[in-house]
């Protein structure tokens, strides 16, 4: 069956006034390991997935191809169409399930009309028909193919609907009432990802609190590590420094010298940590989209990794003050016939 | 004139008495002068260097090299002065151990007003016979070639004035005698005056001039208190 909630009960939530727009889907097709969804029409014009963005086919964006004009037509996300390398004309035939060995709509061949700019989203990796074509599908038996012309006996497995808000980010408060007159009713439920998320973060975000406390720890080491290399350093180099005076540094030179020192110890030690970071994004980022289909760049520089250059040259000039405070103090007839 | 010592007196306090341990009422030396001052130890000779240097300060009286009296400047000004116009060679090794020869030989320029040429350094060490060890580290070279960089770095920055302190102290007879030569070379070629302290005789015949600090010196001869 393609899905649990009936097309009438769907009707009845579009018309509730806090829901300004649905797009029905229907899912549990794949082809070559991707998923194969049926989706409203409405899905490639209205739907967006980031505020502001909907689905390009514009050549600019790096999409081809046109939306859907009839049932055989199928659209494929870009990370999709570029691992199974799909080409516009292309056709194929849907597996009914998502795993190995699951039967195939042998006589049901579907062409690849269009292919989705990257939207660096989970809609990448995968392949989209419209929802006629699903109940239309030759193995799906009579009680499924009635369903492409008479819509109150359709079932569909979710919709997206978009609701009203009273401000940018902020749900209407009448919104929970709806929820709940869903949720009670039977297979049905309302998941708003406003409000699931934060509850996600919330439950991984001691991860996140720990990776900061670990950071933090290696920041302070870092600190101690890199003040008492400065201070053996010194003892070691007290006659070298005793040899800058006598070869005319001055005492100012030398404590120049010494926080030039820190500053730039400290510097390349942010970078050697935020360039390996940055690679291990890059390595990490193409697993990522396999997996999930999210696009990490590597090249993304945050205002963290901005701010971390000055932060570190700023923390190796403190560090770096008592010992070339110390090498300032320092006597050069005093120590230049001294063995280090 | 390019030294005027006068009323030199460097003196420090034991307890409620008052040592003094260094007393020149004059001393004078021209531009471009090579002289010799021996003396036994504890003579006072290595603080006399120190006081022309700027590196130590005199009780009283007054040092004045190339007509500028360094006694009466700050210790930033002497640093200055001494990076510009004074160079300093010493009886132990005072190279630094993580640089080359021709690096550490650039060293010598690095805190005076002009610039370290490498040119002028490579020429120095192939002068002092060191073209096929300039990129040889400190601890590569032999005692004699080590104290033979500190020559080419203490000329390198062309001073008025160069000053040895027991630069054949850690040679054998041999080596301290062509070390003496050298110096004496490439200070005449170059215009430097050198003042090369020493208690070894040897060392001092190859001088043209040298001095009895012991008799310089009325805080150690005792002339001061007859």
């Amino acid at each position: 069956m393609p899905g649990k909630i009936k097309w009438t009960y769907y009707k009845k939530v579009l018309k509730h006034p806090l829901v300004e727009q649905g797009i029905p889907f229907i899912s549990g097709h794949s082809y070559g390991g991707f998923r194969v969804n049926a989706v409203g029409d409405d899905f490639f014009t209205k739907f967006e997935y980031q505020p502001g963005q909907r689905f390009s086919f514009e050549a600019a964006d790096g999409g081809s191809g046109h939306l859907s004009e009839t049932k055989s037509e199928a659209i494929a996300g870009a990370e999709a169409a570029k691992l199974l390398g799909i080409k516009l004309g292309d056709t194929f035939n849907p597996t009914c399930g998502v795993n190995a060995g699951d039967p195939v709509h042998k006589h049901d061949f579907i062409k690849f009309v269009g292919i989705m700019a990257p939207t660096g989203t989970a809609h990448d990796r995968a392949i989209f028909i419209p929802l006629k074509s699903f109940y239309s599908l030759e193995g799906h038996g009579s009680a499924v193919q009635e369903m492409a012309d008479d819509e109150d006996s359709r079932e569909i497995s979710g919709a997206y609907l978009k609701l009203k808000h009273i401000r940018r980010g902020a749900l209407h408060p009448g919104i929970q009432e709806l929820k709940y007159d869903i949720n009670q009713s039977q297979g049905a439920q309302l998941v708003i990802p406003a409000e699931v998320l934060p509850r996600l973060y919330k439950i991984i975000g001691w991860a996140d609190t720990m990776i900061s406390g670990i950071a933090l720890m290696v920041l302070g080491l870092s600190c101690i590590f890199l003040f008492s290399s400065l201070m053996a350093a010194l003892r070691e180099r007290r006659r070298d420094i005793a040899l800058f005076r006598c070869l005319g540094a001055t005492r100012r030179t030398v404590f120049g010298l010494m926080l030039t020192e820190s500053a730039l110890t400290s510097l390349f030690g942010a970078l050697a940590g935020l360039i390996p970071g940055h690679v291990l994004v890059g390595i990490a980022a193409h697993y990522i989209k396999i997996e999930s289909g999210l696009h990490f760049s590597p090249l993304f520089i945050s205002s963290a990794d901005i701010w971390m250059i000055p932060a570190a040259l700023l923390l190796g000039i403190l560090i770096g003050f008592l010992p070339a405070f110390q090498a300032y103090r320092l006597g050069a007839l005093t120590n230049i016939n001294k063995e280090n | 004139m390019l030294i005027r010592v006068e009323n030199l007196k460097v003196s420090y306090r034991s307890g409620t008495e008052t040592l003094t341990v260094l007393d020149i009422p004059a001393w004078f030396m021209e531009e471009a002068r090579q002289i010799a001052v021996a003396g036994p130890s504890g003579s006072g000779k290595s603080t006399f260097l120190n006081l022309l240097s700027g590196l130590l300060l005199p009780s009283s009286g007054s040092v004045e090299i190339c007509s500028e009296k360094i006694s009466e400047m700050s210790e930033y000004d002497r640093d200055r002065f001494r990076g510009r116009h004074i160079s300093y060679i010493f009886q132990s090794l005072n190279l630094l151990q993580g640089y080359t020869a021709l690096e550490n030989v650039l060293l010598g320029a690095s805190f005076s007003a002009g610039r370290a040429e490498r040119k002028e350094a490579e020429y120095l060490l192939e002068e002092t016979g060191l073209a096929a060890r300039m990129k040889h580290m400190p601890s590569e070279l032999s005692i004699g070639e080590q104290q033979r960089v500190a020559i080419a770095r203490a000329l390198i920055k062309k001073p008025a004035l160069v000053l040895a302190d027991e630069p054949t102290g850690s040679l054998d007879r041999k080596r301290g005698r062509s070390m003496i030569e050298l110096l004496q070379k490439v200070c005449l070629e170059r215009q430097a005056a050198l003042i090369t302290v020493t208690h070894d005789l040897d060392a001092v015949k190859a001088f043209p001039e040298s001095m009895d600090f012991a008799v310089i010196n009325r805080a150690f001869s005792g002339e001061e208190n007859s």
